[in-house]
């Protein structure tokens, strides 16, 4: 065996391991990389341009993105999809007022889409414009058929970032996500609440409370939350009621949830919360 | 005399089903229109006069030499025409003879047809568009030539008709345009399938059954307990060609076999290998097979190798053969974007004889989120699978498909989203109401991005592994997790018997972070180490298994510290839980590669499934309450030494329903259900549960 030829071979074996290394860690570095060599063989494709920036954008290299964009743009693309990602893009840099431009881009090409829309009012929420942001998200809530949780809870925070005490206005748009996604969507119920809470609506929480105990199998965790609570508001014979209830809710569970850390940690909790209803 | 007409009515029949005219042929001439003009919307109508546009023969186009006319793309290359018209008349002697047409075009990039005025087919472009709209992707190689088709309903009418074509290029600065088509006329189109059927969504009473055909069509089902007799029926008449149909109102359980039929009859036929079975009832405990894929979506023999061992290994199981309960993606379903093409290659083209028959269950994985958002719940991933967002199948609402829940016997799923959503609050929030609400005896989650793993992605490092680690894993952990299952990296890497590590690799200390006797062990029930082990009382520990070798191998250090085994073999997952003898069950996982052999498994033992006792509640020293439950009656019977002074009854929700203070209490006015009932003696107040039936 020659020289040359176990040279040969170390080479082939070195160039083999770079390659699983390369093809191992990173899928996103690796499409970058393939789309950069597809740009050297085209350099003019302003479509491939654009694919490098929404992979560097997914990278988190928000710069080499916008340059992409950029150059993607200069060769003649000038599609609503271009201009979304730009303005995506900008406001993960949290550079607001250029993906306001952007985004003010792409909805003059397609001035029905949910997408663009909602992330206009996400860009006026980040720049204070409120009463604008209420409009975009309006539409974007009346008008998006998968609407999510977190698209209901963020216009809820929007609505009480225009008036702060606007509870129920907050809450208003909490009913729309129970009627869009269903009454028993357990984040609305949380968020209902907390906004009932702040806005001292005291009954409306205990009949929330009470409609998440009728409604679970388990109660314990929330007999604990409106016992808490009732101590909050000084109402200190029902939540000693709560704080019971709790209790035999736990001794009714197997024992091997009793056994949780969870539990245990609730089954504290408890106590101290009747402790410290005892110097009430 | 009698079958004569018969047949002839048969054949007659035919003719009619299967007649066809072809209207318009590849290389047919067209009107088009090339100088980047706003035409507005009155150009494809019937009324418009084309007069003025020029004439030539398809294909039509520019830039890839096969064109027989070839169109102009304006002045500048660096910034071609966005938009370009096609026209075509043709005469229709009897409309009435057409039911349906076939639509079959070259495209490159974006396309927009119309029928008579009425938009019928858009490919490759936005939602809403004008004449400075590009294609929403780029098209190229094998695609520039491949034929598409869709089939429609006729709008066709006595006389002529109009077919007018937009062709969007991508950019300004793309290379080529072309376009050539196709268009036949049937009397009808007999329906078959293109894709499924598929189950999706099972629960003890209703499953959800998808398909798609290659026309639009009626939704039936006919199913039922017994082959040749599929009594019962489910349908919609509404025409298209993505179908979705529950099956409702079944008996836990049970096996139901069906057939996919339209109006002219049944399309695809019923057979043993294609039901459904339904869940069993909450909280039964009985054997349960889930076959567990991770980062299969290659579409290569790799990924059929590890199928057909997995196929080989149920038919041949020595334990409840040919039974899978369900099959769970750990996402990554379709390399290399989750199109919805890839789809079809990497997963109903690959485990269609399994979808079939078994529900299947998906997270979302980093590939899959290429093509589909959750923050839209948009893409092909979000229109293939249909989750259960509103508890449909067991556990808490999600309100999204994105995450959910579901129960099957006595195990309750977490899906988590991972690639997207790692940091969100909300699913957080849900993830925790969801886990403290189950009371079943397995718990097991789900998500692409795993905690712990060393394989061709890092957990040490990597945003949403180190996200998922930090965010869920105390939440699933203190609440009695037993298994997590995920994808990612393209290994098998499988843990020892965990708790409380949510450090780097480093930091896992053998000592600390393993749970019981044999934590630290292998978990091999055949060998001297011995299951895992969970009872009553030590309820910590679980399994973490990273398996994503299901369609490809990328190696890595396979070095993490909490893992017992690190492979790096092509293969999938078998889960399985049975009764261990007792009154307890056993929770096995195989890890099958590629050749068949089983290289890696362990068991979780679990005991102490007996519910606690209502008597045990409501007996103690001091007191007894009786009969248990109560009826018309309760007696309460206090040790010596105490005297009642006061019985409350109190509602679910805290609300005082009656008040006594005798120690037998009429309760036939109270509702069936659960009460406290607190009572104040001379010396102490005790609260204990009663159910009142």
């Amino acid at each position: 065996m020659t020289f040359k030829f176990i040279k040969k071979i170390v080479v082939l074996i070195g160039f083999l391991l770079i390659s699983s290394m390369l093809f191992a860690h990173g899928d996103l570095s690796i499409r970058i990389q393939e789309k950069t060599i597809e740009i050297s063989k085209k350099p003019t494709d302003a479509n491939l341009y654009y694919e490098r920036g929404f992979l560097y954008q997914q990278h988190l290299e928000y710069q080499n993105a916008i340059s992409d964009f950029n150059k993607s743009k200069s060769l003649g693309n000038y599609s609503k999809l271009l201009f979304f990602r730009m303005a995506e893009t900008y406001y993960k840099k949290n550079d607001y007022e250029y993906a306001l431009d952007k985004i003010t881009s792409s909805i003059t090409i397609d001035a029905g889409d949910v997408k663009s829309l909602k992330l206009k009012a996400q860009i006026l929420f980040k720049l204070k414009r409120y009463k604008e942001t209420m409009l975009a998200y309006t539409y974007v809530v009346e008008n998006t058929i998968d609407i999510r949780p977190e698209d209901i809870i963020e216009y809820s925070n929007i609505v009480l970032a225009i008036d702060s005490l606007d509870y129920n206005g907050a809450l208003e748009a909490i009913e729309i996500g129970l009627e869009k996604l269903g009454a028993n969507t357990v984040t609305f119920q949380l968020k209902k609440i907390e906004y009932l809470k702040k806005s001292d609506q005291v009954e409306e929480v205990v009949n929330q409370y009470n409609m998440l105990i009728k409604n679970n199998n388990r109660n314990e965790f929330w007999y604990y939350e409106k016992g808490k609570y009732l101590i909050e508001v000084k109402r200190y014979h029902q939540a000693n009621i709560a704080i019971q209830q709790a209790k035999l809710a736990i001794e009714l569970l197997k024992t091997k949830f009793k056994s949780t850390l969870a539990i245990k940690k609730l089954q504290t909790q408890l106590n101290e919360l009747e402790k410290s209803l005892n110097y009430e | 005399m009698n079958s004569k007409i018969t047949l002839y009515a048969m054949m007659l029949f035919s003719a009619t089903l299967f007649s066809q005219t072809s209207f318009i042929n590849n290389g047919d001439t067209w009107k088009y229109l090339d100088d980047g003009s706003n035409q507005g919307t009155v150009w494809y109508g019937t009324g418009f006069n084309d007069a003025s546009w020029v004439s030539g023969a398809s294909e039509l186009g520019y830039g890839d030499g096969d064109e027989a006319t070839v169109v102009s793309y304006g002045a500048s290359s660096s910034n071609k025409y966005p938009t370009t018209y096609f026209r075509k008349s043709f005469n229709v002697a009897d409309h009435t003879l057409y039911n349906d047409l076939v639509l079959e075009a070259i495209r490159d990039d974006g396309m927009v047809v119309y029928v008579n005025g009425v938009e019928v087919w858009k490919d490759n472009m936005p939602a809403s568009f004008n004449y400075t709209t590009y294609a929403s992707a780029t098209v190229s190689g094998g695609g520039e030539t491949t034929w598409l088709s869709t089939t429609i309903g006729s709008n066709l009418v006595t006389g002529n008709n109009v077919i007018a074509i937009e062709i969007h290029q991508r950019s300004g600065s793309s290379s080529d345009i072309s376009f050539d088509f196709k268009l036949t006329a049937y009397a009808a189109i007999p329906a078959a399938i293109t894709r499924g059927p598929y189950l999706q969504k099972g629960n003890s009473n209703s499953v959800t059954i998808k398909w798609r055909t290659n026309t639009s069509t009626e939704s039936i089902i006919n199913y039922g307990t017994s082959l040749g007799a599929l009594g019962s029926i489910v349908f919609d008449n509404t025409l298209k060609t993505q179908h979705e149909l529950i099956i409702p109102s079944l008996t836990a359980n049970t096996k139901y076999y069906y057939e996919i039929a339209d109006s002219d009859g049944v399309y695809v036929a019923e057979s043993s290998d294609m039901y459904v079975k339904t869940s069993p009832n909450l909280g039964d405990q009985q054997f349960v097979r889930a076959w567990v894929l991770g980062d299969a979506g290659t579409a290569n023999q790799d990924q059929r190798d590890v199928r057909d061992q997995y196929y080989n290994y149920v038919a041949t199981a020595g334990v409840n053969p040919n039974q899978t309960d369900m099959i769970l993606f750990l996402g990554d379903n379709a390399y290399n974007n989750g199109t919805d093409s890839e789809y079809q290659s990497a997963v109903f083209d690959v485990y269609g004889d399994m979808l079939k028959k078994s529900v299947a269950w998906s997270t979302l994985g980093n590939h899959d989120g290429y093509s589909s958002t959750s923050s839209t719940q948009t893409g092909p991933y979000y229109d293939i699978f249909s989750f259960p967002t509103t508890a449909e199948c067991g556990g808490t609402s999600s309100g999204t498909e994105a995450y959910y829940s579901y129960d099957y016997a006595n195990i309750h799923f977490i899906v988590l989203e991972s690639h997207q959503l790692y940091n969100d609050a909300t699913q957080m929030a849900w993830c925790l109401s969801d886990i403290q609400a189950t009371t079943q005896d397995w718990i097991i989650a789900i998500f692409h991005h795993p905690p712990y793993t060393k394989g061709s992605h890092n957990s040490d490092s990597e945003t949403q592994l180190v996200a998922m680690r930090n965010n869920f894993l105390s939440i699933l952990e203190d609440n009695g997790v037993d298994l997590v299952l995920s994808g990612h990296s393209h290994s098998y890497e499988r843990s020892y018997f965990i708790n409380g590590h949510y450090g780097i690799s480093s930091t896992f200390n053998s000592g600390t972070h393993t749970v019981g006797a044999n934590g630290d062990l292998s978990g091999k029930a055949d060998t001297g180490d011995g299951a895992y082990i969970k009872t009553d009382t030590d309820t910590a520990g679980a399994v973490y298994i990273t398996a994503g070798s299901s369609g490809k191998i990328s190696g890595g250090s396979l070095n993490h510290n909490a893992m017992y085994a690190s492979i790096n073999e092509l293969g999938s997952c078998i889960l399985e839980i049975e009764n261990d003898g007792g009154t307890g069950q056993n929770l096995m996982v195989k890890f099958l590669n590629d050749s068949g052999a089983i290289t890696d498994y362990f068991t979780i033992n679990k005991t102490g499934f007996v519910l606690s006792t209502d008597d045990k509640v409501i007996n103690d020293k001091s007191i007894s309450i009786y009969p248990v439950p109560a009826n018309m009656l309760l007696n309460i019977k206090l040790s010596t030494n105490e005297i009642i002074e006061n019985v409350m009854i109190y509602n679910i929700i805290g609300a005082l329903v009656q008040e006594s203070k005798e120690t037998l209490i009429d309760i036939s006015k109270l509702q069936s259900g659960k009460y406290m009932i607190g009572i104040r003696t001379n010396k102490k107040q005790h609260y204990k549960t009663v159910i009142i039936q």
